[in-house]
């Protein structure tokens, strides 16, 4: 591994999927980003899936107002399994570590992450977390829901609570390598003439996203580890007969979660400017603000935590702060739904597959992040906290907006990705398929959550029956539309037409790359000389799509 | 190498003054004095034995980011607990 | 010159542009370290500004001269620490190992006092989650339980991360020895001698928090 690699052996005549060797041990072992990201590229459809099953669960079980698929601690644990999954191990990960690990070295022309074996370390570290707490979850049963309040966890809730919490914990770890990887290679890896304005904002937003990952998660790693050993060794440290503070549990806790939440939409903020710069054939509107807005966004989202303790015990002092300041992450998030919008306007718009998914982000985030709003009043958040609306709202961002963009970016790469075209028409049926499910599910839980149905329970009053069945036919349509593109891309694979380097005339260092890219991605170094999005002093797009 | 002695000099001195004034009645002054010989120690640690007096800006912005979060951590929780009632402080009664 | 460029890996254009990352990363790792510890001063903080003067009584229980000597310990480790960057930058190889073999050592005398401490403690009935009854005459036990096992908790840390960073430079030790090159020990010394100083300044802070509350 010492050697300095000459010229020479750049130029690899086979892409990193066909390059020798390419057994299961050699794919395991890898350190080439590339690979690495299809390694979590299948681990989290893997979590997805189950995170998915149980998701099936909760809402065949919420059909009817009264408890007969689940009883009341099944239905507890389901939704446990079903938040503890999506949460630390599909979403967390998502983008960042598939493609964040992909593109983030091709985009600033390098030829794999500053730290190779570190980012395999951080896939195995993932992985065996993962998929021991999984197993803890599924045997034992966990009910604390994805939050492990204290002192139901440290104290009263039954089940493999300490197995689960030893699983996040591990997989934090893996959160944090991939973060020190990714800020250390943007800051030393970039290709000469890539200054930081003329980064792509993906680059950007993975960077913000990854800052958030390096300063966060070390504090959800020892909080856990406080409850883990409250738990299992009496070391007492928010037990309330001690005279601990349960509440001091919800700071550290949220000081991680909510800006875990930018974990999971920063990177989606970054695809969708790609997709929509990219189908309009225009340069993107504001590009320095959108950059700086990704940065806000990551800062200001440490100063806003207490917004989920309102009803909690916390002083109203401290809510008035928090609730001042969460009003403050709407700045930057409207500057980027407005410049995305600015983008579109008098552009040349070709609503492909990815775009149709860029735009369900924009459309999706713009309610999800107006209803965020409600939640920050203190009021209005008295009212609906712990109703449906929390729950819709958050789906709309995590859901609706980051597995949006996570598919939409997945489909826009997919050709580098791959090297293969996919069908356009089932890509559009399945942009619009998610897009109106995931709408009939998650609409109807805003007006029943005002309407006052609290989270986490399994049976209800009739009166939101309705509801609750427009709700779960809406993730029939979901579940659906989210096998599509399973379909649609893993058709592709073996008999898509082959799709040449750059099928939708981007701009971008990675689309110059041949697709898939050889093993170190450029003939050689690339330069850089001119600014991002460069469309507009490009040919006119003819508008004839490769299908 | 004559910079590392003078350093590690001066944080014995340090650890001197700082039991020493554990001895003085300082009241409520304790914990700020004792806090503040922390933080010149760590200062004279950063600077000199991890190079930071002559490293680049970028490396010192990261070491300063961990404290300067630590500090968000801090100060926000204390935007509740500076303010709790002393009755509803923790939700144990004393015995 | 040959040397250098075998030291550059794969994914790297210069030695220059690879020191720069790998340095930055520690650092970065050092930052996610200081708030994983922060968690625990966080927990610290809350529970003083409670209980100020079972804080201040429970404070009295510890082994001031213990306490104060394994920092003077360990301020020296950092000391022979820095001189083993300093040397084997300069060259000197055979006095970086020396001062890398007596780094351990100071480390391992801190340990071992540390150790001597937690003993004293579990005769004295202080360790709540360890010892049958909990022994404090002074009242609000609870508030003291809470004190103590961050006391626990947080030098326990400590100590785990301090065995780590022995176990690290005996590995630096024991690769540094038949290498000929300098060029990747400089950077691997440069890189453990940074975890060493960072575990360091923890102590520093811990000391005074829980040695010397008055």
């Amino acid at each position: 591994m010492s050697n300095a690699t000459s010229a020479g052996d750049y130029r690899a005549t086979k892409s990193y999927l066909h390059h020798e060797p390419h057994s299961i041990r050699a794919w395991l072992l890898t350190t080439d980003h590339k690979r690495i990201a299809w390694l979590f590229i299948a681990s989290i459809t893997f979590f997805f899936v189950i995170g998915g099953l149980a998701a099936t669960l909760i809402r065949l079980e919420l059909i009817t107002p009264v408890g007969d698929l689940l009883t009341a601690e099944g239905y507890n644990r389901t939704f446990s399994l079903h938040g503890i999954v999506m949460v630390w191990f599909f979403l967390v990960p998502a983008i960042p570590a598939t493609l964040g690990n992909f593109l983030l070295p091709i985009m600033i022309g390098a030829r794999d992450l500053a730290f190779p074996r570190l980012n395999l370390l951080s896939w195995y570290v993932y992985i065996l977390g993962a998929l021991f707490t999984v197993f803890a979850v599924v045997a034992g049963g966990v009910d604390t829901g994805w939050t492990f309040y204290t002192p139901l966890s440290s104290m009263f809730a039954n089940g493999n609570v300490v197995a689960a919490i030893i699983g996040v914990f591990v997989v934090g770890f893996s959160s944090i390598l991939t973060g020190i990887n990714f800020i250390a290679t943007v800051h030393t890896m970039r290709a000469p003439g890539l200054t930081w304005f003329r980064l792509p904002l993906f680059v950007w937003a993975i960077y913000a996203t990854a800052l958030i990952m390096v300063l966060a998660t070390p504090v959800l790693a020892i909080t856990l580890l406080m409850v883990a050993l409250e738990r299992l060794f009496q070391i007492g440290i928010f037990n309330p007969a001690l005279g601990g503070d349960p509440l001091l549990f919800q700071h550290l806790f949220w000081f991680y979660s909510h800006p875990a939440v930018y974990i999971m939409i920063l990177p989606g903020m970054g695809v969708v400017s790609e997709i929509i710069t990219c189908f309009a054939r225009k340069r993107i509107f504001g590009y320095r603000f959108m950059a700086y807005s990704l940065l806000a966004i990551a800062f200001i989202g440490f100063l806003v935590w207490g917004h989920h303790m309102f009803v909690s015990g916390q002083t109203t002092y401290a809510s008035l702060a928090f609730g001042l300041l969460s009003f403050l992450v709407a700045i930057p998030s409207a500057v980027k739904v407005f410049n995305w919008t600015a983008t579109l306007y008098k552009g040349r718009i070709h609503f492909d597959g990815a775009m149709l998914y860029a735009l369900g982000f924009v459309a999706l985030f713009t309610i999800g992040g107006l209803t965020g709003l409600f939640l920050a009043s203190v009021a209005l958040d008295v009212q609906v906290h712990d109703t449906y609306f929390v729950v819709a709202h958050f789906h709309y961002i995590m859901v609706g907006g980051m597995v949006m963009a996570y598919l939409g970016g997945l489909h826009f790469w997919w050709p580098k990705i791959s090297g293969r075209l996919f069908s356009e028409f089932w890509a559009k049926v399945s942009a619009i398929t998610i897009f109106v499910g995931f709408n009939l599910t998650f609409f109807p839980q805003f007006i029943m959550g005002y309407l006052g149905m609290p989270r986490r329970y399994h049976t209800y009053t009739p009166e939101f029956t309705s509801y609750h069945v427009i709700s779960s036919l809406g993730a029939l349509l979901l579940a659906a539309g989210y096998l599509l593109p399973l379909l649609n891309l893993g058709w592709s694979m073996f008999w898509g037409k082959r799709s040449g380097s750059n099928p939708w005339h981007a701009t971008g260092l990675e689309w110059q790359a041949h697709s898939p890219p050889p093993p170190l991605n450029f003939e050689s170094v690339p330069e850089v000389t001119e600014p991002p999005y460069n469309y507009d002093a490009r040919d006119p797009f003819d508008g004839s799509r490769p299908q | 190498m004559r910079k590392l002695l003078l350093t590690y000099a001066a944080l014995l001195a340090l650890l001197s003054l700082t039991v020493a004034a554990s001895f003085i009645p300082l009241d409520t002054w304790s914990l700020p004095v004792s806090l503040g010989i922390a933080t010149a120690k760590t200062a004279l640690i950063m600077a000199f034995f991890m190079q930071l007096s002559r490293a680049s800006t970028l490396t010192r912005v990261a070491a300063a980011a961990g404290f300067l979060w630590l500090a968000i951590l801090l100060s926000l929780s204390f935007s509740d607990y500076a303010f709790r009632e002393p009755e509803n402080a923790s939700y144990h009664s004393n015995p | 010159m040959k040397e250098a460029q075998n030291a550059v890996r794969m994914q790297f254009e210069a030695l220059d542009q690879q020191k720069q990352a790998d340095t930055l990363g520690m650092w970065i790792f050092l930052a996610t370290e200081v708030l994983f510890f922060g968690g625990m001063f966080m927990a610290y903080a809350a529970y003083r500004w409670f209980n100020p003067d079972v804080f201040v009584l429970a404070s009295k229980e510890l082994n001031l001269l213990a306490g104060s000597i394994n920092t003077a310990v360990l301020l020296s480790s950092s000391l022979t620490m820095a001189l083993a960057d300093h040397f084997i930058h300069a060259g000197n190889k055979t006095n970086a190992q020396r001062l890398l073999t007596l780094t351990i050592s100071l480390g391992l005398v801190f340990l071992l006092i540390k150790g001597y401490e937690y003993h004293e403690e579990y005769s004295h009935g202080l360790i709540p989650f360890i010892n049958d009854q909990f022994q404090w005459e002074h009242g609000q036990a609870d508030r003291a339980e809470l004190f103590f096992n961050l006391y626990f908790l947080m030098t326990g840390m400590h100590a785990l991360h301090l065995f780590l960073g022995c176990c690290l430079l005996t590995v630096m030790l024991f690769i540094n020895r038949g290498r000929r090159t300098l060029f990747r020990p400089q950077m691997r010394i440069k890189l453990s001698a940074l975890y060493w100083h960072f575990v360091d300044v923890v102590w520093v802070f811990l000391f005074p928090l829980f040695y010397l509350a008055r």
